[in-house]
């Protein structure tokens, strides 16, 4: 019997909005605990939420970049439950009528349609520390978006594929850093297989609390083999909460269960309808970023550039922003190119560091350089190690350098050098006559050191070539 | 007849200071308090410190505000800064806020006296669910003052303060200001800010102003109506929201005389007459929805107050008992313990009826038809300006008198809620007094937004009754 699965996803995003969704603490991530609360966040008695706009706007931007339909009114619910992170007992979110609907995301072939995206404020964290709980308010009120997908998805790479694209939308729009570590992208699983040959699929399971892109396909692996060993003993599987277990790659049972509940929900009559009209949608759809796809072709059409070599840094915005600056400033985007992905991306360790695209030095600086390059006041050999050196102290060139270091050696001087590489390393020349083709590195090696690096590669290269045909005639 | 206006003249006249005149509403509320339990917590001291603000300005020839230094009281559900806030609950009897209600910002230049017992939370009809106490009406302390805002309406009767500022979610500002003798005042709802009142059903509190003339009421609520941005639901009034046709007419709805009793029908009669005697046209009309609106009332604002009163579990604010287990079981022993019989089944009721296997059948049921009776009064008042209506089924009775009767006194309210479920503005003025010395009034309603029409023609009522009720405890403090 050959089981299918099928996985749909909902997946929280934390926005980067200055302010809480409905009030103005900051949401800043990692403060001292409990020090951006006030009374609206802290649901003190008496006080009202008032939407921050923003996060409307956001809304609309995450909507018309995953095609979906935006509704003109939509509706904020409440949600009740008793939980310790939440302060009024009742999360603020949406109902029947979300503010976008009914899109859809191309991963390669497959589709995956998007059923809702909602409006919805974050609760607070709890700390367990010894045998205490210890709730910090912080996180409470921030706003997030929640995206709900139809159950599509048939694999985990392809839930992987979406993820990523997810969070690359969602950086580029500026809307989200996405950073699963720091919860600002989290996404629930559920998974149910279905028996290959019918279309009937079985009781579905949500995994929740995964921590990453990568716990989220081991997670769906695991799951996929505990509900299929289940339906081959004969057995059904029970609806159930999960979570995944790293240590031991496998899927269990949550103890308490959260989801079980009757959340009660009705209108929240604190909050008037959201209206968005179809000019401030437009307006909206105007203003909007760039998408990383539209970039993408841009770059190629406008730059003539390879799609291989702009693929490393197509997806990140700030880093095609970099691209685009150093091109206006130096008109080279095949230098530019180059000095992007020699340099700038072999200073950044992790994959987050090439998102946040901190440079210690600004995009004039850098150009500073290729402009004497492409003015031929530094050798083009040197760049790379002129730039990286720039960015390991943070200081700009003319405070490391100056252009007389990089003063090459004129022909005759070249030539001399040439003949004293020679002189020095008879047995080399030796190797080289007689076929070894690799034994003129060496001799530019050195040659390169007894110039410091003065001199024209090209020319000594020519210099000592000729030097040893000559010689062997 | 307007005492804010009388007090207002002797102030910048210099016939009396403004320390005189809280010192002798001082003394005369300690003397009330005591055998009426109007406030839950006095503010004597502050109210000192503010009158000495106002001497100031005044002795420095700054001109004078009309409610700069007036004597008034706020019901003790409304947040004061520093000042403890209890909502008349065990949950909440040492809570002090760390912010004021917009509205109390607003009046920072009166000089608040005291916080006003009431109702629990807001929740009945009689003020004798408050953990503090239940307040007596000043014209017979056998008997109730009403509820939920009983500690304003008696504390304005007895002369206790000038004016009081409360909250009306069914008929709570009107009904107790019925029962006392006084004017109770509930506007559109939206054009006061919410911002600091602490929540019952959020889409029928309203914040309302008990005086001893609707002339009175008027002066504060224009000073208060202004377009507050912390809260959501807050209106911004202008002028053509406000226009009225030149020729007034009035519907008399009686409901078919249900629910009321001859003192009740006489202060109709007595409403009807004066209508009458000023050539104003007077009609009897019936509105069919208001037989479902106790019903539409108690299920949504029992869910609306279930989903509210959620968040005192005791965790960051509020009552706590520390033998807990876990936090579960700290939930149940707070809430347990620190919330009022009536409380607890208005929040019962209120999870029932958003129950997803009973939503349909009760919330939402009672959504439609609340829409439905929107609907239906919005078109009585293109016909008509005003509405006239009782306000209670009774006047004034003795304490426990629905003790065994929960659905009885959920009844009582048979005149008041639908101006609080269709969010329209609502007055009750006073017309005699039984045969036994206790109040009886008359309600009047008008479309949204024209509260200041309604007002004027409280005052049209008002000022061709000339009544003088003198309730047995207190009211003239100053002998004016």
């Amino acid at each position: 019997m050959e089981y299918k699965m099928t996985i749909g996803l909902e997946t929280h995003i934390e926005l980067l909005t200055n302010t809480k969704i409905f009030c103005s603490c900051l949401t800043t991530y990692g403060g001292e605990p409990n020090t951006q609360c006030c009374p609206v966040c802290l649901g003190l008695p008496g006080t009202l939420p008032t939407l921050n706009k923003k996060v409307v706007e956001f809304a609309v931007m995450a909507g018309l970049a995953l095609n979906c339909k935006i509704n003109n009114y939509s509706g904020m619910y409440r949600k009740n439950y008793v939980y310790p992170d939440l302060p009024k007992a009742f999360q603020i979110t949406q109902g029947p009528v979300p503010i976008c609907e009914n899109g859809y995301v191309k991963i390669g072939e497959k589709t995956i349609r998007i059923k809702r995206i909602h409006i919805e404020e974050d609760a607070g964290k709890l700390i367990y520390e010894n045998d205490s709980i210890l709730a910090d308010y912080n996180r409470a009120g921030v706003p997030l978006l929640e995206i709900v997908t139809e159950a599509d998805f048939e694999n985990e790479s392809q839930v992987r594929d979406y993820l990523e694209y997810i969070r690359t939308i969602a950086r580029y729009l500026e809307i989200s850093d996405c950073k699963m570590q720091e919860g600002s992208l989290r996404c629930d699983v559920n998974i149910s297989l279905k028996n290959a040959d019918c279309d009937e699929r079985g009781e579905k399971c949500e995994i929740k609390n995964i921590n990453s892109i990568n716990n989220i396909c081991k997670a769906i692996k695991s799951e996929f083999a505990r509900q299929k060993s289940i339906l081959e003993s004969g057995e059904k599987i029970t609806s159930a909460t999960l979570k995944y277990d790293e240590k031991t790659n496998s899927t269990t049972v949550m103890r308490r269960k959260e989801t079980n509940s009757d959340y009660r929900y009705f209108p929240e009559p604190d909050l008037p309808l959201i209206k968005i009209s179809r000019e401030e949608i437009e307006t909206i759809r105007e203003t909007m970023p760039e998408l990383p796809t539209a970039r993408f072709n841009r770059y190629v059409e406008t730059f003539g550039v390879s799609e291989n070599a702009i693929k490393s840094f197509a997806t990140i915005k700030r880093a095609g922003d970099f691209f685009e600056a150093l091109v206006v400033l130096t008109s080279d985007p095949m230098m530019a190119l180059d000095v992007i992905n020699s340099c700038i991306f072999r200073f950044f360790e992790t994959e987050d560091e090439k998102y946040d695209f901190v440079l210690p030095v600004q995009s004039e600086e850098i150009a500073e350089v290729m402009n004497y390059c492409i003015s031929g006041k530094l050798p083009r050999q040197h760049l790379k190690k002129v730039i990286l050196k720039m960015l390991e102290t943070g200081k700009k060139f003319s405070d490391l350098y100056s252009l007389q270091d990089f003063e090459m050696f004129d022909i005759e001087s070249t030539k001399a050098l040439a003949e004293k590489t020679l002189k020095d390393n008879p047995l080399v020349v030796e190797d080289y006559k007689n076929g070894k083709k690799k034994a003129m590195s060496s001799l530019i090696g050195y040659a390169m050191r007894e110039s410091n690096g003065k001199a024209d590669i090209k020319v000594l290269t020519e210099f000592l070539e000729d030097a040893c045909l000559n010689k062997q005639h | 007849m307007s005492k804010i206006r009388r007090i207002h003249s002797m102030l910048i006249k210099r016939q009396i200071s403004a320390a005189e005149l809280t010192k002798a509403y001082i003394q005369y509320s300690v003397a009330c308090n005591d055998l009426l339990n109007a406030y839950i917590t006095p503010c004597y001291e502050t109210a000192l410190n503010n009158a000495l603000k106002i001497d100031n300005k005044i002795a420095n020839g700054k001109e004078l505000p009309v409610l700069d230094g007036i004597v008034y009281s706020l019901k003790d559900n409304i947040c004061t800064k520093g000042v403890r806030t209890t909502c008349a609950s065990k949950m909440l009897s040492d809570f002090v806020p760390p912010y004021s209600a917009s509205v109390h910002e607003s009046l920072l230049h009166s000089t608040l006296i005291g916080k006003t017992n009431m109702d629990e939370f807001g929740m009945g009809s009689t003020t004798e669910n408050s953990y503090f106490g239940r307040a007596k009406n000043p014209f017979d302390l056998q008997c109730v003052p009403g509820g939920s805002s009983g500690g304003s309406a008696a504390a304005v009767a007895a002369d206790m303060c000038v004016f009081s500022v409360a909250s009306d979610t069914g008929g709570s500002v009107r009904q107790p200001a019925g029962l006392c003798g006084v004017v109770g005042f509930k506007p559109t709802y939206g054009l006061l800010s919410r911002y600091g009142l602490i929540a019952f059903a959020s889409s029928l509190d309203t914040v309302g102003i008990i005086a001893q003339s609707a002339e009175d009421c008027n002066i504060v609520f224009k000073h208060l109506c202004k377009y507050d941005p912390k809260d959501s639901t807050s209106v911004r009034l202008s002028s053509d929201m406000t226009e009225c046709k030149k020729e007034i007419k009035i519907g008399v709805f009686t409901g078919n005389g249900i629910h009321v009793n001859d003192n009740v029908r006489k202060a109709l009669h007595i409403a009807v007459k004066t209508f009458e005697d000023c050539k104003i046209a007077v009609e009897t009309i019936d509105i069919k929805g208001i037989v479902n609106s106790p019903g539409i009332y108690y299920i949504v604002s029992s869910a609306e107050a279930a989903s509210n009163l959620g968040r005192f579990d005791g965790l960051r604010y509020g009552y706590c008992n520390n033998n807990y287990k876990n936090f579960d079981d700290m939930v149940i022993r707070n809430r347990t313990e620190a919330f009022g019989r009536e409380v607890k089944r208005r929040i019962l009721l209120g999870n029932f009826v958003l129950r997803c296997d009973s939503y349909d059948n009760y919330y939402k049921k009672a959504t439609l038809l609340r829409n439905s009776l929107e609907k239906e009064v919005c078109d009585l008042f293109q016909e008509y300006d005003f509405i006239l209506s009782p306000v209670t089924c009774h006047s004034s009775y003795k304490a426990n008198e629905f003790e065994n009767d929960v659905t009885g006194m959920y009844a009582s309210d048979y005149y008041t809620v639908f101006a609080n479920l269709c969010g329209i503005p609502a007055i009750s003025v006073p017309t005699h007094l039984t045969e036994d010395g206790k109040p009886v009034s008359v309600q009047l309603t008008s479309g949204k937004f024209k509260d200041d029409k309604l007002l004027k023609m409280a005052e049209l009522l008002e000022n061709h009754l000339s009544l003088r009720l003198n309730p047995k405890i207190g009211g003239d403090c100053l002998g004016i």
